[in-house]
């Protein structure tokens, strides 16, 4: 017996309306969209972008110093920073006028190091054949001076003189016939 | 009616990777959806929100199905997230938007000297709090038995429980309800 208690005889549940069959396809597409892993074309990668920026803004600034440098340079126009426009007779010149100058330290620096073989740092003299002679004379004696000094008369000393132009008053108190 | 694979072959599918998993959640998704949704449905009252707790719901069961260690049906495991996640969406929705929800899910047949002097808004939130009294096994099979009018045989197999089990569950559900009801509206 039901009592007027038994209030499920008057409750009544309705049914839910049902979305179509699509809408659970749709669902599970977006759900499977939303939880796949993402590849992002390299395009739309942010950190791709501010990179790309970034590199593009070092190198318009590397440009722009570049630019600023040769400007400087062509104002200046620092002889050492043009020696492309200098021709090598010019060089040449410019270093028998100012060889002095040089030190030896720059002189080196300035000849490149595999070449200071090819460089002739003494010009090889001729000498006449009398005089190679005389010179082997010299060297084979070591107290060849004062030998040969021995060996002239006061006629040759005095021919010396007079082609030297030496005026014997110099000499004053000196003897120069020692 | 189509014929869906059985929940152990869902979960064995789903732990694959690749397109297994999507094949396995599909499945999912055809076999269980629209029960989730009526689900959720009679709690929001309401497509558009029912649609929106029903994707989360799904994206937490995705997220989380290769963790399920099987100790409950299949569905018992989805049916405590759907409804966690309603009530949760609810709770916010309400506090946001003051969202009103006036669909109504009962029907109030005439003649019940209490129930006639209330609105179907009054019985339907009182009808709700009784559920949510109730242990979630026998909540869930009122649920199924009650608004979903789904055969003993089916809901046996949704929760891998013997009829049996199932009949003494609702009935006890029912007498909880009732007494919850005639106590909350002093019938």
């Amino acid at each position: 017996m039901k009592s007027e208690k038994d209030i499920f005889d008057h409750i009544k549940a309705k049914k839910v309306e049902m979305p179509s069959a699509d809408y659970f396809k749709n669902l599970t597409e977006a759900v499977l969209e939303k939880e796949q892993p993402k590849i992002i074309p390299m395009y739309k990668r942010p950190v791709v972008w501010i990179g790309a920026i970034a590199a593009a803004i070092v190198i318009s600034l590397l440009v722009m110093n570049i630019s600023n440098s040769t400007e400087i340079i062509e104002g200046d126009a620092d002889p050492l920073l043009t020696l492309n426009d200098v021709s090598s007779d010019d060089l040449v010149s410019y270093i028998e006028d100012n060889i002095e100058d040089f030190d030896t330290d720059l002189i080196v620096e300035m000849i490149p190091e595999n070449s200071l073989d090819e460089v002739e740092m003494f010009e090889e003299v001729k000498l006449p054949l009398d005089d190679i002679a005389g010179i082997e004379n010299i060297n084979s004696n070591s107290s060849g001076s004062t030998m040969e000094i021995e060996n002239l008369d006061d006629q040759d000393i005095l021919d010396y003189f007079n082609e030297e132009g030496i005026d014997l008053e110099d000499f004053e108190d000196e003897d120069p016939f020692i | 009616m189509a014929n869906h694979p059985e929940d152990q072959e869902i979960i064995d599918l789903f732990n694959q990777d690749g397109a297994s998993k999507e094949k396995a959640f599909t499945a999912l998704v055809s076999k269980y959806g629209e029960t989730l949704y009526s689900q959720i449905r009679r709690i929001t009252k309401n497509h558009e929100l029912t649609n929106d707790v029903l994707q989360n719901v799904l994206v937490k069961i995705y997220q989380n199905l290769e963790k399920f260690n099987q100790n409950s049906a299949l569905y018992t495991w989805m049916y405590r997230i759907a409804r966690n996640e309603t009530l949760n969406y609810l709770e916010k929705e309400k506090r946001r938007t003051g969202v009103d929800m006036d669909d109504s899910m009962i029907e109030i047949v005439a003649g019940h000297n209490g129930l006639d002097n209330l609105t179907e808004q009054e019985i339907w939130d009182s009808l709700q709090a009784a559920i949510a009294t109730l242990p979630e096994k026998q909540a869930m099979v009122f649920q199924l038995k009650y608004f979903e009018d789904m055969k003993y045989s089916k809901i046996s197999k949704k929760l891998n429980t013997s009829e049996g089990a199932l009949k003494a569950s609702f009935y006890h559900a029912k007498q909880k309800i009732q007494d919850f009801l005639l106590n909350q509206l002093n019938l």
